[in-house]
Formats: C-alpha cells, structure tokens, sequence
C-alpha cells in the first residue's frame, strides 16, 4: 500500500480520479458545491502524496497550492452568498486576482531578472492568469462543457510541464486532468449539475500557476501556453441538443482538446522528448 | 652595529613563524574547486554530478588550528553530463535555482589537526539551512611554482539527506542520501 503511494501514477491520476468520483457520488445534494468540493477532495490528496503538506519555506510550488485552497474558499463563499456569478464585474475582479496571485508566484523570480524581462515576465504571468480564470469561470451554464475544458485544460497543463523539465508541476496539472475527468464521468452518470465556482476557481487558477511556473521556474517557453486561454472559447462550440450526454461530451472534449494539443506539440518542438 | 645585525637576523629568522601566526584569508580559486555529489538512481546505479561554478573564501589560523569556510555555489551550474536531466534537476522537482540560484556553506567552527580537519557549519540548500560537519583531509598550502604565490587546498567531504532541505520530490525512488566530496583551492589574498 505504501509503494502504491509513491507511485507517480496512482498520485496523480488514479487517486484523484477515484476520490473525485467517490465524492462527486457521496454528495448528490449539487446546488453548486459537491464539484468543488470533489475537486479540492481530490487535488489535496494529490498534492499530499506529491509533496506533502509542508508551507514552509513558501517555495512557488507550495504558493500556487496556497493560491489554490484560497480560490476554493473564494468560489465556495461566491457560491453560497452571490447571484450573478458570470456577471462582468465578478469576472473582471477574479481576474484582477488572478493576476494578482500570478505576480506572487513569480515575484522572486522577477527580482533576478533584467528590466526588460522582469517586466514582459509579469505582465505575461498577470495577463495569463487573469485571462484564463474568468473565462473558465463564465462556463458555468453549461456545466458538461466546463468540464470538458478543464480535462483539457489538466492534460494540456500537466504534459506540456512534464515536457518542460518538471515533473512535479505535470504531476500537479495531472491531478487536475484526473479530477476534472471524474467529474465529467459524474455529470454524464448522475445528468448534468451546476459545478460552481468552488470547481472553477481553484481548477483554472491552479491551472493557470502551474503553466507559469512551468515557464518561469523550469523550462517551457512562453508561447507554449498561449493555446491554453483557447480551450474555454472551444468550450462554446454549439453542440446540438439533441445529442446525448456522452456524443456532446465527447465533441465538447474533441474541441477543447485541440488547444491543448497545439500546446503539447509546441512544447515538445521546442524541447523535445521529456524523458531521459 | 652588531646589535642591530642581530635584530635584523632575529627579524629575518621568525618571519615565516610571524606569517603562520596570523590568520591569513584565501580566495577560492574557481577553475581548481568543483563540489560533485553522488546519488542513488532508483537503486539502478549510482549516479554522479558536479556544480562548475564555485565562488568562496577561506581563512586559516595555524597558530590556533583554526580559521573559517565561506562557499557560494551556482546551483544554476549543475552538470551531470545530460542537459535535459540538468534542466530537471534545475526545475522545482529538486534544486529549484529560479527561486534559490546559489547553495551556500558559512562555517561555524573549524578545528585543523595537521593535514586534516573539522568544518561544521550552516548549508543552505533551496531556502532551508541545515547543519552539517564537513571531514578535511589533504590540507595543503604551498607557494605555486606557476603563479608564484601561496595557494592552500583541500579535499571535504560528507552526507546529507536531501528530504533535510526540503528537496524530497521521488524520494524514495530516487535516493534521499547525498555524499558530496568537494575538491578546493584558493589562492591567498
């Protein structure tokens, strides 16, 4: 059992995967809370078995998960107390948070970094963040797609990391991938529920850290994640109603995953196998 | 005059001895200092490396048997003949040189025994400080017959476990124990 624990895949992928599901199915209450709770279930499993629950020092791997915890509370509370949660001012204010949470991150980087760089580092770290966290946040009327682009969103994250020199990092968007893979199997099981922003908070903004640190700390260069911000716009694609819930899944996965392949490819193009 | 010829002798006679009597501070010499480290790589083997950037200062009391040890490592420089394991080893997964780019050693005492010696001391190893004793052996100084000037060295050694510094990612998988054996020369000041 313990070896199981240290191994790569079950950390990222089956564990996550099965809490997500275990959860999603244990609270059939929905009204916006049982996929973020899922979620977060099933990523701070993860993140204990990948690097334990130790903050200090405040490294930028143990801020992003810091950043994360601190959306799913924000999305959780959104959630019980605020009606328009798709309304253009929330959005523009998550992403200002975003940003905000980005420009943390890689704060001690920029300090090493020559005036030039140090600035188009932050301004790409801020507007990456604060792109993608609003408009995976303002997929919430359509609950199969948002799922659909955070699988997506998790795999093209989690593979590309890996290809740009950190495991870690992929092992963390892998969680992402898996959790969000489980919550789309529940949606198609159980029929479509409201995800809430207690999913899509913490999944986009741990999505968005993880890629910048992917480029900031290790080695995947910028324009390997500019695809990424696409994968919520794919999530739009009108699929016909009258498709059952698996074909609009599937499509709406096609679509999405699309993005995250261009980034997939352009990571490897770039820095080739991620093996050794 | 004779008393002053035997002043002069005197002075002449106990110089070497005035020198060895203070201490005297060196500058690590770059091109002849390289910490390398061993690890286990999934018990397949045991896997080695090197830091080519080293930057440091060294002080030595021989009155006293004592002095100080000051290294600054590029941790940035770290080669294992395999960039893209270098590049990963780079990455937050291990050494995390974004945030953390130097590996640092202050001493805290240093007891010289002849040839041999006892450094403890701080290690700071991304972000997190530990202490760790480091053996000496081999301490030479010597003038340098090419540069003409006095250059002292020494080869350190000891074990760390890299789960001490926070650096525990793979573990066990990829092995927690380090030995490291650093290879110094510095160049007096």
């Amino acid at each position: 059992m313990l070896e199981l624990l240290d191994d790569p895949i079950f950390q990222s992928a089956i564990a996550p995967f099965l809490i997500a599901l275990a959860v999603g199915l244990v609270l059939r209450t929905g009204a916006g809370l049982a996929g973020g709770v899922a979620f977060a279930l099933a990523v701070l499993a993860a993140v204990w078995m990948i690097m334990g629950l130790q903050f200090t020092p405040l490294n930028s791997t143990r801020k992003l998960i810091l950043a994360g915890a601190g959306a799913f509370v924000l999305g959780m509370v959104l959630e019980s107390i605020w009606r328009h949660r798709d309304g253009r001012w929330l959005q523009a204010m998550l992403g200002l948070g975003a940003a905000a949470a980005a420009l943390w991150l890689v704060w001690p980087r920029l300090g090493r970094l020559e005036g030039m760089e140090a600035g188009l580092t932050a301004v790409l770290a801020a507007a990456y963040a604060g792109l993608l966290v609003p408009l995976m946040n303002g997929l919430q009327r359509s609950p199969l797609a948002q799922s659909a682009a955070a699988l997506a969103l998790g795999v093209g994250t989690a593979i590309s990391a890996v290809i740009g020199a950190s495991a870690l990092l992929g092992q963390l968007g892998g969680a992402i991938a898996a959790a969000a893979g489980a919550i789309a199997v529940l949606l198609v099981i159980r029929g479509e529920f409201r995800l809430g922003s207690g999913f899509a908070l913490p999944m986009s903004l741990l999505a968005a850290l993880i890629g910048i640190s992917a480029v900031v700390y290790a080695r995947l260069p910028w324009f390997a994640l500019v695809p990424l911000p696409l994968i919520p716009l794919m999530a739009r694609v009108p699929v016909p109603a009258s498709l059952g819930r698996i074909p609009r899944g599937l499509l709406l996965l096609a679509a999405t995953m699309l993005p995250a392949a261009a980034t997939i490819a352009t990571a490897w193009s770039t820095n080739g196998a991620a093996g050794y | 005059m004779h008393k002053t010829i035997l002043t002069a002798t005197m002075a002449i006679a106990i110089a070497p001895l005035a020198a060895h009597s203070a201490p005297v501070s060196y500058t690590v010499d770059p091109s002849h200092t390289y910490p390398y480290f061993e690890i286990d790589h999934m018990g397949y083997s045991m896997m080695r490396g090197r830091f080519n950037s080293t930057e440091g200062r060294i002080v030595l009391d021989r009155e006293k048997n004592t002095g100080s040890v000051e290294i600054t490592i590029d941790a940035e420089s770290i080669d294992t003949a395999h960039k893209k394991r270098d590049d990963h080893l780079r990455s937050p997964d291990f050494l995390n040189t974004g945030e953390y780019p130097e590996i640092t050693f202050k001493s805290t005492r240093v007891e010289i025994d002849g040839d041999e010696a006892t450094v403890e001391g701080d290690l700071t190893i991304a972000g997190v400080t530990r202490k760790v004793t480091l053996d000496v052996d081999r301490l030479h100084c010597a003038v340098n017959p090419m540069s003409k000037k006095e250059h002292c060295g020494f080869d350190a050694s000891t074990e760390i476990n890299r789960s001490d510094f926070g650096v525990s990612y793979m573990v066990p998988a990829v092995g927690d124990e380090i030995e490291i054996e650093i290879a110094l020369e510095a160049v007096k000041d």
